[in-house]
């Protein structure tokens, strides 16, 4: 058995119930940027990427689908330099925030929902 | 609290996969992607590992609960997508490490894509470009 194909993680793919106001979500929040949608029947799909294109994840909608998340996923963390900064933003962006920001050793985390009720992690002083 | 006028990079660093039995995950992202493991962080109430690429600053953290809780999937998330240069040899090792299939290697466009099941539930795309050398 050889191990000697690179892989590596391109995107994760989440499902909301509107890709358009939780793109917005993103853009505003984490200054990510979309693609143009995919539209099929019955689905829409929105790719979003970082500014450097790294890794990106995929807005997936589905006509009619209950949305059930289960625990087995997330949060989505996100790094950021500056956590006061980075959550005032995401709260202007729609976010709900989960407690209060906590300390765990040189990291400083807060937890959120995003408008489409997904979790969201942001923590500073990892990187 | 106001909002900053001009945002700082945000980089998305990570997505978090619950798994019942976290060595056995990590030895399957090992194993089948070749990702190594990166900081674990020990709890009282959980295990957790994060998994790397080599060169990529996006990880997969695996996080065992020593609850015993079940897990529970849901349609809420997934899949992960894993862009490969060798679709078929991932692949081979997934099923060999006790993955299933949910979509056979299919053709589409520049790529070329297939999507599995990790023995711990969750939904792999595999991607590979099939334009370039």
């Amino acid at each position: 058995m050889t191990t000697a194909a690179l892989s590596r993680l391109g995107f994760f793919k989440i499902t909301v119930n509107d890709a358009a106001a939780t793109q917005r979500f993103y853009e505003q929040a984490f200054v990510m940027t979309a693609g143009e949608p995919i539209d099929g029947p019955g689905f829409r799909e929105i790719v979003l990427k970082t500014p450097d294109e790294a890794c990106g994840f995929v807005l997936f909608q589905k006509d009619g689908l209950e949305i059930t998340r289960g625990n087995a996923y997330g949060p989505i963390g996100f790094y950021v330099p500056d956590l006061s900064a980075a959550l005032a933003r995401a709260e202007a962006a729609g976010a709900k925030r989960q407690g209060d920001p906590q300390r765990f050793g040189e990291a400083h985390f807060v937890f959120l929902a995003s408008p489409d009720g997904h979790i969201i992690e942001l923590i500073e002083g990892m990187e | 609290m106001t909002a900053t006028p001009v945002p700082e990079l945000c980089d998305p660093g990570f997505v978090k996969l619950h798994v019942p039995d976290l060595e056995s995950a990590a030895a399957f992202f090992e194993t089948v992607f070749g990702w190594s493991q990166n900081t674990v962080l020990e709890m009282a109430e959980f295990r957790q590992v994060a998994m790397s690429a080599q060169g990529n600053p996006f990880d997969v953290i695996l996080r065992a609960w020593k609850d015993g809780k079940p897990r529970e999937i849901g349609n809420g998330w997934g899949p992960l997508g894993v862009r490969t240069n060798d679709l078929q040899a991932v692949l081979a090792r997934a099923l060999d490490q006790g993955s299933a299939i949910v979509r056979e290697p299919t053709a589409a466009g520049a790529v070329r894509f297939a999507i599995l099941r990790t023995p711990h539930n969750h939904e792999i795309e595999l991607i590979e470009r099939t334009d370039q050398a």
